[in-house]
C-alpha cells in the first residue's frame, strides 16, 4: 500500500513537470503539435520540458509555467502567468548560439 | 761536380718507402673530400653573403653570380629537406628515477643534449636507447637513422608526484573526445564536451585546480539541453516557483526561487554537476511595492529678489530629498554658485507590483475649443506631467522602465518634452529618473498714461522689458517595500 502511494506521488509530480504546457480542445491536436515543434526547432527547448495535453476548457492549471491553449475556435490563448518574464528568460539558455565566423 | 738529387731523390723515396706510399693512398680521398668541402663552403658562403648584403645592394646593383648560383639553388633545395626530416619530434615526460626505452629502428648515430638530466644506454642488438631520468630538468635527444631520417626527442624530467598527477589527467582525458596536447610541462585541453560523461570528467579535473592544466573547453548545445533541461525539470517537480540557469564555458550558474537553501535537490546538483546555485526567497521580491516620487523644480533666481535673509540655505538637492527636508516644501533652498532655488512640487506615492504597469498624472485636463467652419467642438486635453512605468526584477535587481511626458500651454498649441528610459534601483535607495529643462520669457511694459499715446514721442515715455527665466524639473524615485 505504501509502495502504491509513493508510486502515485511520483507519477502525480511527473505529470506536473515541464515549463511549457500546450493544451488543446477538441480536434486541435495537429495545431498543438505544430506549436510544440516550433518550440523545439526554433528555440531548441528540450522536449521533456514541453507537455502536450488535451483539455475540456482553456483554464490555467499551474501559474508557474508558460501555458498555451488552443480553444474551441482554434485560437491560441496565452493563459495568465505571473512568472512569464522569468520563464522566457530561463528558456533563452537553450537557444543555439550563432558562432561568429569572423 | 755536385749534382742536386733532391727531386729525383724524393721521388725515389716515394717508391722506395712503402709506408709512406700507403699513407698517401689512404689519406688522398679524405684530403680531396675536405678540400672540395672547403672550396664549396667558401664559394657558397660568399655568394649568399653578397646577395644578402645591404651595403652592396642598397643601390640596386646587379650581382653577377656565375656557376655558384647553381650551387646556391642546390643548397636552398636541400635545406627544407633537412628541415622536414628534423620535424619528427616527440615530447617525453619522465619523473625522477623513471626509465623508458626508445625503439628507433636502424640507428646510425645519436646525441644527448644534457647528460646531467638523463642517463642513456644504447642496445645495438635491439636498436633501442634506454633512458633513465637522473635529475629534474630538460634534455633533448637527437637520433639519425640509417635512411637519413632525423628524430628529436624532448625529454622533461619532473618530480614524481607532479608526474603522477599529470599522467592521471592524461589517462582520464584519453577516454574523452577532447584534444590533449602536452607543451613542455603544461597540458592543454581543448574541444567541445558532448556527453554527460565528458562533462563529469572535466568538472572532476577542474576541481583539482592544477596550475599546469589549461582547459579551453566549451559545452555543446546538446549537453546544455540535457543538463539544464534536467535541472529545470527536477526543480519544477519539487515545487520551486522558478529556476533560471546560465553557463559560461563549462560552468553552470542557476538562480531559483521558492525553496530553501539546503533543499536536497540543490545539494544534489551542486554535488553531481557542480552547479553554482543562488537562491532567492519570496521575501526578496515582495509582491507589493511602494514607489515614492519627488518632483522638484529648480528655478533661476536671476532678476528676482535675492535677499532671502536667514532662510537662505546652501545645500545639495539629493541630500535634501533624502532627509525629506521641510526646506524643500517651503522652497527656501538655494544652491551654491548656481543661483537656483529649489522647491518641492509634489511627492506622490503609488502602490504597485512587479511586472505590472503603473501610471501617474500630475496636472489637469483643460477644455480646448476648435472650430471647423460653423461648428465648434470642445476637447479635453491634459496639461502637466504624465509618468508611466513598469518594475521588473532583473539579475536580482529592480529595473524601472519608465516613460514621461510633460505638456504645457504655449500660445494656441500645447507642447512639451517626452522620453523613455530605464534604471536599476535598489530597495530604499533613491534614483534620479529624469530632468526637464525649460526656458521661459515674459514681456513687461510700463508707460505714463496719456504721454505714451503721442506719436514718435511715445517711446520716450514707455518702457518694455523682457525677463528670461530658467526652470528645471527633477524627478526622483524611491522604491520601498510595503
Amino acid at each position: 500500500m505504501k509502495f502504491l502511494f509513493s508510486m502515485l506521488m511520483i507519477f502525480s509530480t511527473i505529470a506536473h513537470s515541464g515549463m511549457i504546457k500546450i493544451t488543446y480542445t477538441q480536434k486541435n491536436k495537429s495545431n498543438a503539435i505544430h506549436i510544440l515543434k516550433r518550440f523545439e526547432q526554433k528555440y531548441s527547448i528540450p522536449s521533456e520540458l514541453i507537455i502536450l495535453k488535451k483539455v475540456e476548457s482553456c483554464i490555467s492549471r499551474d501559474k508557474r509555467f508558460l501555458e498555451l491553449c488552443i480553444n474551441t475556435k482554434g485560437e491560441l490563448i496565452e493563459l495568465s502567468n505571473h512568472n512569464l518574464k522569468s520563464i522566457t528568460n530561463s528558456l533563452k539558455v537553450f537557444k543555439k548560439k550563432v558562432k561568429n565566423e569572423n | 761536380m755536385k749534382t742536386n738529387y733532391f727531386l729525383s731523390g724524393c721521388t725515389a723515396n716515394f717508391g722506395v718507402d712503402p709506408w709512406f706510399s700507403l699513407a698517401c693512398f689512404l689519406l688522398a680521398p679524405i684530403f680531396f673530400f675536405f678540400s672540395f668541402l672547403w672550396i664549396r663552403v667558401c664559394v657558397v658562403l660568399e655568394a649568399i653573403s653578397k646577395s644578402l648584403s645591404c651595403l652592396i645592394n642598397y643601390k640596386y646593383k646587379e650581382i653577377f653570380l656565375t656557376f655558384v648560383v647553381i650551387l646556391v639553388k642546390v643548397f636552398i633545395l636541400l635545406t627544407p629537406c633537412d628541415a622536414i626530416s628534423a620535424t619528427a619530434s616527440k615530447d617525453i615526460i619522465l619523473s625522477k628515477g623513471e626509465q623508458t626505452q626508445l625503439t628507433i629502428g636502424k640507428l646510425k648515430n645519436f646525441s644527448v643534449g644534457n647528460k646531467e638530466v638523463i642517463k642513456y644506454k644504447y642496445r645495438q642488438a635491439s636498436n633501442e636507447i634506454l633512458i633513465s631520468a637522473k635529475s629534474m630538468g630538460y634534455s633533448d635527444l637527437v637520433a639519425w637513422k640509417t635512411n637519413g631520417e632525423k628524430l628529436t626527442f624532448h625529454i622533461y624530467v619532473t618530480s614524481k608526484r607532479e608526474q603522477l598527477k599529470k599522467m592521471e589527467i592524461i589517462q582520464v582525458l584519453k577516454n574523452t573526445n577532447l584534444k590533449t596536447e602536452i607543451s613542455g610541462d603544461l597540458i592543454y585541453v581543448s574541444g567541445e564536451v558532448n556527453s554527460e560523461k565528458e562533462y563529469l570528467i572535466i568538472k572532476q579535473i577542474e576541481s583539482t585546480k592544477n596550475p599546469k592544466l589549461i582547459l579551453n573547453v566549451q559545452l555543446s548545445h546538446s549537453i546544455i539541453q540535457k543538463l539544464i533541461g534536467t535541472i529545470y525539470k527536477e526543480f519544477y517537480e519539487q515545487g520551486f516557483d522558478s529556476v533560471s540557469c546560465e553557463y559560461i564555458k563549462t560552468n553552470i550558474f542557476c538562480d531559483y526561487q521558492g525553496g530553501s537553501d539546503k533543499h536536497p535537490i540543490v545539494k544534489k546538483f551542486e554535488h553531481l554537476y557542480r552547479v553554482s546555485f543562488k537562491g532567492h526567497s519570496v521575501q526578496d521580491s515582495p509582491s507589493n511595492l511602494k514607489v515614492r516620487f519627488h518632483i522638484v523644480s529648480l528655478e533661476s533666481i536671476n532678476g528676482t529678489n535675492r535677499s532671502m535673509g536667514i532662510n537662505r540655505i546652501q545645500s545639495n538637492l539629493a541630500s535634501a530629498i533624502k532627509s525629506d527636508g521641510a526646506e524643500l516644501e517651503t522652497g527656501d533652498i538655494l544652491f551654491k554658485d548656481s543661483h537656483m532655488k529649489a522647491k518641492l512640487l509634489a511627492k506622490p506615492e503609488i502602490q504597485t507590483t512587479l511586472d505590472n504597469k503603473f501610471q501617474l498624472q500630475l496636472g489637469s485636463e483643460v477644455p480646448v475649443e476648435s472650430r471647423d467652419g460653423e461648428h465648434t467642438t470642445t476637447t479635453w486635453k491634459f496639461y502637466g506631467l504624465k509618468l508611466s512605468g513598469i518594475l521588473t526584477l532583473k539579475h536580482n535587481k529592480l529595473l524601472l522602465n519608465h516613460s514621461a511626458e510633460f505638456t504645457q500651454l504655449r500660445g494656441e498649441g500645447h507642447s512639451g518634452p517626452k522620453g523613455k528610459s530605464s534604471i536599476y534601483i535598489d530597495f530604499g535607495s533613491q534614483a534620479k529618473l529624469f530632468t526637464i529643462l525649460m526656458e521661459m520669457s515674459n514681456q513687461d511694459s510700463a508707460s505714463i498714461p496719456g504721454l505714451s499715446r503721442i506719436p514718435l514721442f511715445k517711446h520716450l515715455f514707455q518702457e518694455q522689458s523682457t525677463y528670461f527665466s530658467k526652470k528645471e524639473i527633477h524627478v526622483f524615485a524611491t522604491i520601498l517595500k510595503e
